[in-house]
């Protein structure tokens, strides 16, 4: 939340503040799920093989968890990256807003958008000539 | 391309118009646009005995017209005006009632609920005088828009005086037309039985009073006069203004007349006149 809250409403000016969202967040959510991973991984029921496995392997509470952090940590960082492009594009924070809050909920459909929006207005609105 | 450690506000220039702004949301509509197609193509989910999916989609095509058209026109405006702090207001105004419109709209339509005329739970009864508001807000900033052309230099006559004609007459007559919608309760007037005839794409009643034509017909006043105007400027720099004020006329009084109709209970198929 953090990490989102940083990324969405603060100046991109504090450089300082940016690194929350793009390192310090999914740093923490990386190391927590990389212990997660290799304590309860390993000696866990199911797999990745069929949904019936995956059900099975998510049975367990601490992979649960893991899996959790896993999508919020990978979700911020494409929510950094997409901001970044977005930037970029001279595309207004109060349209940002949306997008990356639909990155945060529902990663790739924020993504989706995101990118959309990014190709969409790179390449056919904003090489509108001079009146 | 994808670089992490860059800092992200080193490219970052403020646009000296804000106008752009509106090619984004554009951007994003279109973007919108086509996923709520995507949506509307997978999912039979019906409200009202339409796809769930068209209300959205018709909201996201009216308002790509509706910002591709102040974006147009702003590209009329002196260099002073266009990057003034009115010009910056009006943007940003019109894009938050146009984001927080299309948002609950789409959100609302995905869950299966209505979004205009919820009167459910205290939330929805707070978004819906929330969305009249903003839907004010939207059709306002255009009129100011129309009020800045008119005092611009350097603008051919018939397009100058479409645009702002088009703008203020289309934003009284939404006022009014959409205002009542508003407080109706329902777009319908009379009671449209729940399989009954509807005109393709658009969902209006064939059977009975829609109050929706008539929003259709007063919100795109916004489009069609100053299109006139800037076909009458292409066919002659100084092409007289009177044709501007004719199609004027000539449109509010259609709405005046499909509003009417809808009033009495009328559907659109079915005309009269006494």
């Amino acid at each position: 939340m953090i990490g989102w809250a940083t990324l969405i409403l603060l100046p991109r000016g504090w450089v300082w503040a940016g690194w929350l969202p793009r390192f310090v967040v999914p740093a923490v959510l990386a190391l927590s799920y990389s212990i997660l991973v290799l304590v309860h991984f390993f000696s866990a029921e199911g797999g990745f093989d069929s949904i019936d496995a995956v059900r099975q392997l998510f049975a367990s509470d601490p992979l649960m968890l893991a899996g959790w952090q896993h999508y919020l940590a990978f979700d911020l960082l494409i929510g950094c990256w997409l901001a970044s492009q977005m930037d970029e594009a001279n595309i207004h924070r109060l349209i940002q807003a949306p997008i990356l809050v639909a990155t945060f909920m529902l990663g790739p459909l924020g993504m989706v958008i995101g990118v959309g929006t990014l190709l969409l207005k790179r390449h056919l609105l904003t090489p509108m000539p001079a009146r | 391309m994808i670089s992490l450690a860059r800092p992200v506000d080193a490219v970052f220039e403020p646009t000296p118009h804000a106008d752009e702004h509106w090619w984004s949301a554009v951007a994003l509509l279109a973007v919108l646009a086509m996923l709520t197609t995507a949506a509307m193509l997978t999912d039979n989910r019906t409200l009202d005995g339409q796809s769930l999916w068209l209300k959205p989609l018709k909201f996201q095509l009216s308002l790509i017209i509706h910002f591709a058209t102040l974006a147009l026109i702003a590209r009329l405006l002196d260099e002073a005006t266009r990057t003034g702090f009115l010009m910056q207001s009006l943007v940003l105004i019109s894009l938050t009632a146009g984001l927080f419109e299309i948002v609950y709209i789409t959100i609302q339509a995905a869950a299966g609920a209505h979004s205009h005329f919820n009167q459910s739970t205290a939330f929805h009864q707070h978004m819906y005088t929330l969305m009249g508001i903003m839907a004010v807000l939207l059709i306002v900033v255009p009129a100011v828009l129309g009020v800045l052309i008119a005092i611009q230099p350097n603008i051919a006559p018939a397009l100058r005086w479409s645009i702002t004609i088009g703008m203020i007459a289309g934003f009284a007559a939404t006022f009014v037309v959409a205002g009542y919608l508003g407080g109706n309760g329902s777009h319908f007037v009379g009671v449209h039985p729940p399989h009954g005839a509807t005109v393709p794409l658009f969902g209006w009643s064939m059977v009975t009073g829609d109050l929706r034509p008539a929003h259709f017909l007063a919100l795109h006043i916004m489009q069609n006069v100053p299109l006139t105007g800037w076909l009458l400027t292409r066919w002659h720099p100084n092409a007289p203004v009177w044709p501007v004020v004719v199609v004027t006329a000539m449109l509010l009084a259609s709405t005046a007349l499909i509003f009417a109709q809808a009033l009495r209970g009328l559907p659109l198929t079915s005309w009269r006149f006494f």
